[in-house]
């Protein structure tokens, strides 16, 4: 019986011994992900640069936004030929934007998680400011576009986690006031951090170079006060101040340089290789027509061809056969996420309303434009050549040479200068869909719906967005005089 | 209960046996009929020796003289004889109920009227087996509160199996399977997910050889469930396996089965063959994807294209008369110039399928050791071509009654499975051949350019790919190669208590098993994938449960009227995972499709742990054979929860009552058997929780159909990110109450039986993934939130309508009526994706019941007109509720009857209601190649509704084929009831007249022979995916199939 004791002892030690808590905790240890402090904050910059270009700036937003500006073609028989014919449902409903409503908060966690890191001295971490002024020019980047894009968002109460499940909405003025502080903070950062080399080959944009991520900063100032010149109409001295400051500082243009067209594909290219939902659009191939563009036949493929918006026919094919621009088929071609040519359009912009000289400036904008298409043909034409044969600037024509530049990979801003010059009434260059307006009733979003996650999650944004059909109507802030 | 004790008291007394005379023994067993008992025990009693009557009842053996012999056949009472030279035993009828015992939780043993909760249960000859490898399949029909949805007609194809409706939003609502007292993983080894892309994968119950199965008991009810725990909130299948019969066999028994079958698509998909090509009638359209073209008698006047026209073709070859160029031809190598004629693609692309199962068993019981040795060999091709499965399986089992103290066994189970599949939705080939226009002749021109492997020739340029090209170069296969069983002793100590019996018993088992995934796609599958690709992917588990456990069993009282049963036990339950997957990109070059030749790679791998620790606690009460009373409790300590809220209590107490006992009841000659019965259960799941993590994000999805950029980057650069979900530190387990109320009630002696349960099952606190704003940074919260009940109302009847010498008539109806319904999500959360694209979706929705089919609706003004917009239907803004998938009852018929040797026995079902999402009808309306788009291809029409900016009825006149395809691009069009009667199996048996020793029995079958549906052109049973969406959302999935066969079993 002694025996039958023992076993019985020895055996329930055993068992229990088995399901202690700190057993358990041992056997729940993650061994396929790092826990968040093991991760050093430069190791997630890479991440956070490819998520704004590939995501963010291109992605669904440029996509579809290429329609809506007639900087390209929906085409392909589904969504984007949806878009193209301005199917209501298509553009108000809350699911088409919401992965990049998604990916652009998640992405700005990872941001907001390196400032942390670095603000709060996680070990491994502590005085990296270089890194945290990259961090803060991304976080400026990203909510400006979300902001662009969407109106009133989710801002100072964002990005909390399970400590702010529901976020209120700020209003786009504050969104704003934030952004231009971020980028005032990360301008600090990068002077206190000048000789640091924190992040060194993981900044995919720069190599760890801070003065160009400082110029970046001043370009981003600039772009965000011009963004407001309709309703805040005094901002132009600051716009060129901050682009000249960009400028010295020799700014060669945010983007990212990794792809090859084998394993690692530009978005756009992705796109159009996965879906033929893109061709060339008639309202850019029209601009490019009369200065005799040398982008034209790389812009129809080298036949020529290009289409109307809104033509259903052309609209619906989908066995990839009609002409598309050619650099997308590339696979290889840099990624902008603030281009060299938009900095010194907006330079351009600023001397030209304040009636300066804005020839060079216009002149670098185009032929930086230009000769970065022709680069990838190994087109030797000369981009300065058709740059100084373009003339005395005008506004019409720096925003043509803008919209045509734009609609490789900037679709974003070009959608924001549409929109911002028609609040201030002008008009350069002319939108032909007809079906912008469908039986007198206006189908040209002037924002973009909140993304399906916050509208069935967070009742604030289920109250801002109601059926959709606000996108219509209600312009954003930086757009509403 | 009783006898069994008898029989172990005589084998008690084996060791003391005297040495006597023998004596041989000639007898005859024969019911009250004078017909003879096939397979009755004959045993000698207080000895090991025994033998069982043959077909014509008769037997031999040598026995002592002045022994007893202990004659007993299921059904009849037992009777002992004196040992003679010639003995003549007629069994009776027992009238009385059955000595019925049943597998409980644990393996605790039973007798079925003692028990407070309803169980039902299916023995080998019940199964569908012929002409099927899945254990679903075999099921199917038979059972109440049971849904088994297959997902296609596929080889190895998953099936989705739910008792009494879903408890988990999102999770596992499978129930746990138990095979020979050890918990068997049947999960698929990866969910489909959204089921949108690639090729099913098997769920693990496809390791289990359904001829090797003996018995199947299905525990529905929490109650009868609660003693498993944690795992068992789902419901249990306990399987049991064939082993050697009972009695002592002087040689083994052995049987050799093996059916051989043919399949055959069960609804083909007849397109229209009417209309060529192109996206409208005036012009063909040699590359386009719809049928919307001129009509294919009039190509050769196409201006472009005909052989009658003046054009480019006509100007270089002169003037075909009656032919039309077609490009794709020219492109492959062929005569351009061509007859229109229509081809039929869809019959020519599918075969026909084949499968075989043999199986050999051994099996004997001699000298108190009982075995059973099995060799099984299930083979299958499939309709679609390339696509097959080959499982081989092997098992042993042995129990040992060493002596009267101490038994010990063991069981064993080996298979090894091949799958190699189809992919659907948007990777489908289906849909390519249903799409390809009738004149286009898919099988006869070659799928690519000659001498280049790499450039398909297609009707169509697109992502999709050829299918004939795929079959020869692509392969979707999983390969799966597992070990599992258990050895136990079992200990059964003297008491000095009469009347009662303790036993320990301990059992470790074992569940072993490496699934490797390969998916293949050749250089030049699509624009996208011109390089090709390769994933070799797996998972590899190990799992061990120890279990042990004590029994107290007995009588007390002073006419012992009362009887207890004590059960103490322990569970631990310690899994270790694998999970690899390598994939590698762009080939070199063709026709060497491994990794090697990849010129690109990512890889992950990780190893993963679990483990559950449970104690649990059964006793039962019984009173005068009538009352009986069960409480149990459990309580499981379970890892994967975070600190502090890993211990779960779980209760259950049911009551049974047999009321035809009561004296004014008894041997009542109309109702023979009463019994009332009620139990209240709580049972839980716990989650997966992890603490908040990073990972290394890449990019895929949304418009993009393949993995532009991952990490590390081409200049090997990789990073990290936080996970999209977050997970709630505060996590407890979720809870599922459930009550059971129900009535067993024979008639007739029996002649009738019906079982009625009526269960209340409420869910709070749902672990699952709730999805958040995108603005807080994640876009899921792994937390507790939510209610679902389910009310389930089950009926099963079974009437022995005929009953005679030659012949007999059963019928079987199993008839269930459910509703599971989503009472709250969380706090803001209306509805959760289960799978579907952007949409329509599947998914959970408050309010409805579950789950439901969301998406796009037509715009429809107040009274229900369509609102139209030039003249054509409009969407809705946003996904609506389109439809409960869930149908309003299924009922599973079971009819079959004999005639002298000549048995017929068949399974139908019928499912009333019922929604799902049929995306290939709508798309194949959409392209204009339906039957039912035949109207639409000509001409114009004025759509019925109200035209949104007048808002007065429509005049605009639209075409009719702008009208069809802007009907059939919205979701709303593509939903269906699924509504279905089905033959689902006819078997037809004959036993041969027992030649040399051997009996043989010849059967022919057919399954899934007769459909009725309300979905047109398709067999509402095929569907995307593996998981809770299963059954709900069609698109380009593998059709069912019907099967015709027939197979041979030998007795020996």
């Amino acid at each position: 019986m002694r025996k039958h004791i023992l076993i019985i002892l020895s055996v329930t030690f055993l068992v229990l011994s088995a399901c202690t808590e700190d057993m358990l905790d041992k056997i729940n240890k993650d061994k396929q992900h790092p826990s968040p402090d093991a991760v050093p904050a430069y190791l997630q910059l890479s991440e956070a640069i490819m998520s704004t270009g590939f995501g963010t700036v291109s992605g669904d937003y440029a996509f579809y936004l290429s329609s809506l500006n007639e900087q390209e073609i929906g085409v392909g028989n589904n969504q984007l030929m949806q878009a193209e014919l301005r199917n209501s449902s298509e553009w108000t409903a809350s699911t088409t934007f919401n992965n990049v409503w998604n990916s652009t908060y998640g992405n700005l966690l990872n941001i907001r998680e390196i400032i942390r890191k670095i603000t709060t001295e996680v070990p491994g971490n502590v005085g990296q400011y270089d890194l945290l002024g990259m961090a803060q020019v991304l976080e400026a980047l990203n909510f400006g576009i979300l902001t662009d894009m969407h109106g009133d968002i989710p801002y100072s109460e964002a990005l909390k986690g399970q400590g702010n499940l529901q976020p209120a909405l700020d209003a786009q003025k504050d969104v704003y006031a934030g952004i231009i502080s971020t980028l005032d903070e990360a301008i600090a950062n990068f002077e206190r951090g000048k000789d640091l080399i924190s992040a060194g080959k993981q900044d995919i944009a720069f190599g760890g170079d801070v003065n160009q991520w400082k110029a970046t900063a001043y370009a981003l100032k600039a772009r965000y006060l011009l963004h407001k010149l309709a309703v805040e109409p005094n901002v132009l001295s600051q716009v060129e101040t901050n682009a000249a400051e960009a400028v010295k500082l020799g700014f060669k243009g945010f983007t990212v340089q990794e792809f090859n067209g084998v394993t690692c594909d530009n978005p756009w290219s992705a796109f159009i290789w996965s879906r033929n939902y893109t061709a060339s659009s008639l309202t850019v191939a029209n601009i490019m027509e009369a200065p005799d563009d040398p982008r034209l036949s790389y812009y129809t493929y080298e036949t020529g061809e290009s289409y109307d918006p809104g033509n259903e026919e052309i609209s619906q094919v989908a066995d990839g056969s009609l002409a598309f621009p050619a650099w997308y088929d590339l696979g290889s071609q840099p990624l902008h996420l603030f281009s060299k040519s938009e900095l010194y359009f907006i330079l351009a912009e600023a001397q030209l309303r304040l009636s300066k000289d804005a020839t060079d400036a216009f002149r670098t904008a185009v032929e930086t434009s230009v000769s970065e298409i022709l680069g990838l043909f190994d087109d030797n034409t000369s981009a300065s050549e058709y740059a100084e044969s373009l003339g005395a600037p005008t506004l019409k024509k720096l925003f043509e040479q803008k919209y045509v530049a734009q609609s490789y990979d900037e679709q974003v801003e070009a959608y924001n200068d549409l929109r911002r010059l028609k609040a201030m009434g002008e008009a350069y260059v002319v939108l032909t869909n007809p079906r912008n307006t469908q039986s007198g009733i206006n189908r040209y979003p002037e924002r973009l719906p909140y993304g399906n996650s916050g509208v069935i999650g967070n009742p604030n944004v289920k109250a801002a967005y109601g059926d959709g059909t606000y996108i219509y109507s209600q312009k954003t802030w930086v757009n509403d005089k | 209960m009783k006898r069994k004790l008898t029989m172990f008291l005589v084998l008690f007394f084996i060791g003391t046996g005297l040495a006597v005379a023998q004596t041989q023994v000639r007898g005859t067993v024969t019911d009250e009929a004078g017909d003879p008992v096939i397979g009755a025990t004959i045993q000698v009693k207080g000895t090991s020796q025994g033998t069982v009557s043959d077909i014509d009842g008769h037997f031999n053996l040598s026995a002592s003289v002045g022994g007893t012999l202990v004659i007993s056949y299921v059904g009849y009472r037992t009777v002992e004889i004196p040992v003679s030279a010639n003995v003549s035993a007629v069994l009776k009828e027992d009238t009385e109920m059955l000595e019925e015992i049943v597998v409980t939780a644990m393996g605790i043993r039973r007798d079925r009227k003692a028990l407070g909760y309803a169980v039902q249960d299916l023995k080998s000859e019940q199964l569908s087996k012929s002409g099927t490898t899945s254990l679903a399949n075999a099921i199917q029909g038979k059972l109440t509160g049971v849904d088994v949805r297959q997902s296609s007609g596929a080889p190895g194809a998953s099936a989705q199996i739910v008792i009494r409706g879903a408890r988990s939003f999102d999770g596992n609502n499978q129930p746990l399977y138990v095979v020979d007292g050890m918990p068997v993983n049947t999960s698929a080894d990866f969910s489909t997910g959204n089921s949108i892309t690639g090729a099913n994968y098997a769920d693990r119950s496809i390791d289990i050889n359904p001829e090797d199965v003996e018995t199947i008991n299905v525990l529905k009810g929490q109650a009868a469930s609660a003693l498993y725990g944690i795992r068992a909130s789902n419901g249990v299948i306990v399987i049991t396996t064939k082993r050697g019969l009972g009695g002592n066999m002087s040689k083994p028994a052995v049987t050799v089965s093996t059916n051989l079958s043919a399949q055959k698509v069960s609804r083909k998909f007849e397109r229209q063959d009417v209309y060529a090509q192109g996206n409208g009638i005036s012009a063909y359209n040699p590359t386009a994807s719809m049928s919307w073209g001129p009509k294919i008698s009039d190509l050769p006047n196409d201006p472009v294209y005909g052989g009658n026209a003046t054009n480019s073709y006509t100007n270089r070859d002169g003037k075909r008369e009656g032919q039309y160029y077609n490009t794709q031809r020219a492109k492959a190598g062929l005569d351009g110039w061509t007859t229109p004629q229509a081809y039929d693609n869809v019959g020519d692309f599918l075969e026909t399928g084949f499968t075989e199962n043999t199986n050999l068993n051994i099996s004997q019981s001699i000298n108190g050791i009982n075995y059973s040795f099995g060799l099984n060999n299930s083979y299958q091709e499939g309709i679609i071509p390339s696509t097959g499965m080959n499982r081989w399986g092997t098992r042993g089992l042995v129990d040992w009654k060493i002596n009267s103290q101490w038994n010990t066994g063991f069981s064993m189970n080996y298979s090894s499975n091949k799958i190699i599949g189809t992919p659907g939705a948007n990777d489908g080939i289906m849909n390519v051949v249903y799409s390809a226009p009738a004149e286009y002749d898919l099988k006869g021109i070659p799928n690519h350019v000659p001498g280049d492997v790499t450039n398909q020739v297609l009707f169509r340029v697109t992502s999709f790919v050829n299918p004939y090209w795929w079959a020869e170069n692509n392969e979707y296969s999983q390969h799966t190669n597992r070990a599992f069983g258990n050895a136990y002793v079992e200990f059964q100590p003297k008491l000095s208590l009469e009347n009662f019996t303790l036993k320990f018993r301990e059992q470790g088992g074992l569940d072993i098993w490496t699934s490797d995934y390969s998916t293949v796609r050749a250089m030049g599958t699509t624009t996208s994938l011109k390089g090709g690709d390769i994933e070799n992917y797996g998972r590899q588990h190990n799992v061990f449960n120890n279990l042990l456990t004590a029994n107290l069993d007995g009588r007390f009282g002073a006419n012992e009227e009362w009887g207890l049963n004590v059960v103490l036990g322990n569970e631990v339950n310690d899994e270790n995972m694998r999970v690899w997957d390598y994939y590698g990109s762009n080939f070199n070059f063709p026709d060497f499709l491994t990794i090697g030749n990849a010129t690109s790679y990512t890889a992950s791998e990780y190893t993963r742990r679990e483990r559950t620790v449970g104690f649990f606690g059964s006793a039962s009460l019984s009173w005068e054979d009538q009352l009986y009373l069960t409480v149990t409790g459990r309580n499981d300590y379970v890892s994967t929860m975070p600190r502090g809220s890993r211990s779960f209590f779980y209760p259950s107490v049911s009551l049974g009552w047999e009321f035809t006992r009561l004296s004014g009841l008894h041997n009542n000659n109309v109702l023979n058997y009463g019994k009332l019965r009620a139990s209240f259960a709580q049972v839980g799941q716990a989650g997966s929780f992890y603490n908040n993590f990073y990972y290394t994000p890449g990019y895929g999805g949304g418009f993009y159909t393949y993995t532009p950029v991952s990490y590390p980057l081409p200049s090997g650069i990789s990073t990290f990110m936080p996970y999209s979900r977050v997970y709630d530190e505060g996590l407890k387990p979720q809870n599922t109450t459930n009550y059971e109320l129900g009535a067993d009630l024979h008639f007739f002696k029996s002649r009738i039986k019906l079982e009625y349960t009526y269960s209340y099952q409420n869910v709070k606190d749902q672990i699952f993934s709730v999805p958040v704003d995108g603005s807080t940074g994640y876009q899921e919260m792994l937390t507790n939130a939510g209610k679902m009940q389910t009310r389930a109302h089950e009926l099963s009847v079974n009437a022995a309508i005929l009953q005679a010498k030659d012949y007999d008539l059963n019928l079987v109806i199993n008839f269930t009526k459910m509703k599971n319904e989503v009472i709250e999500l969380a706090p803001g959360v209306e509805s959760i994706m289960l799978g579907g694209f952007v949409e329509p979706q599947i998914r959970a929705q408050a309010g409805s019941t579950y789950p439901n089919i969301y998406g796009n609706a037509f715009k429809r003004d107040a009274a229900g007109n369509l609102l139209l917009l030039n003249g054509l239907p409009q969407v809705t803004g946003d996904s609506r509720d389109l439809g409960n998938c869930s149908p309003d009852f299924v009922t599973g018929i079971t009819l079959g009857g004999r005639f002298k040797r000549v048995s017929l026995s068949t399974t139908w079902s019928w499912q009333q209601g019922g929604k799902m999402y049929h995306g290939t009808n709508m798309t194949m309306n959409y392209f204009g190649v339906t039957k039912e788009s035949l109207p639409y291809h000509e001409g114009t029409m004025v759509v019925d509704g109200i035209d949104e900016t007048t808002g007065k009825a429509n005049t605009k006149e639209v075409s009719k084929q702008s009208y069809y395809q802007a009907y059939n691009n919205i979701s709303e069009s593509g939903i269906y009831d699924t509504g279905f009667v089905k033959l689902r199996d006819l078997t037809l048996t004959y036993q041969l007249p027992k030649m040399c020793a051997v009996d043989i029995s010849v059967h022919g079958f057919a399954r899934n022979v007769l459909l009725w549906a309300k979905l047109p052109n398709f067999d509402p049973e095929s569907s995307q995916g593996n998981n809770n969406m299963s059954g709900y959302f069609e698109r380009f999935s593998v059709p069912n199939t019907s099967s015709y066969g027939g197979g041979l079993t030998f007795t020996f």
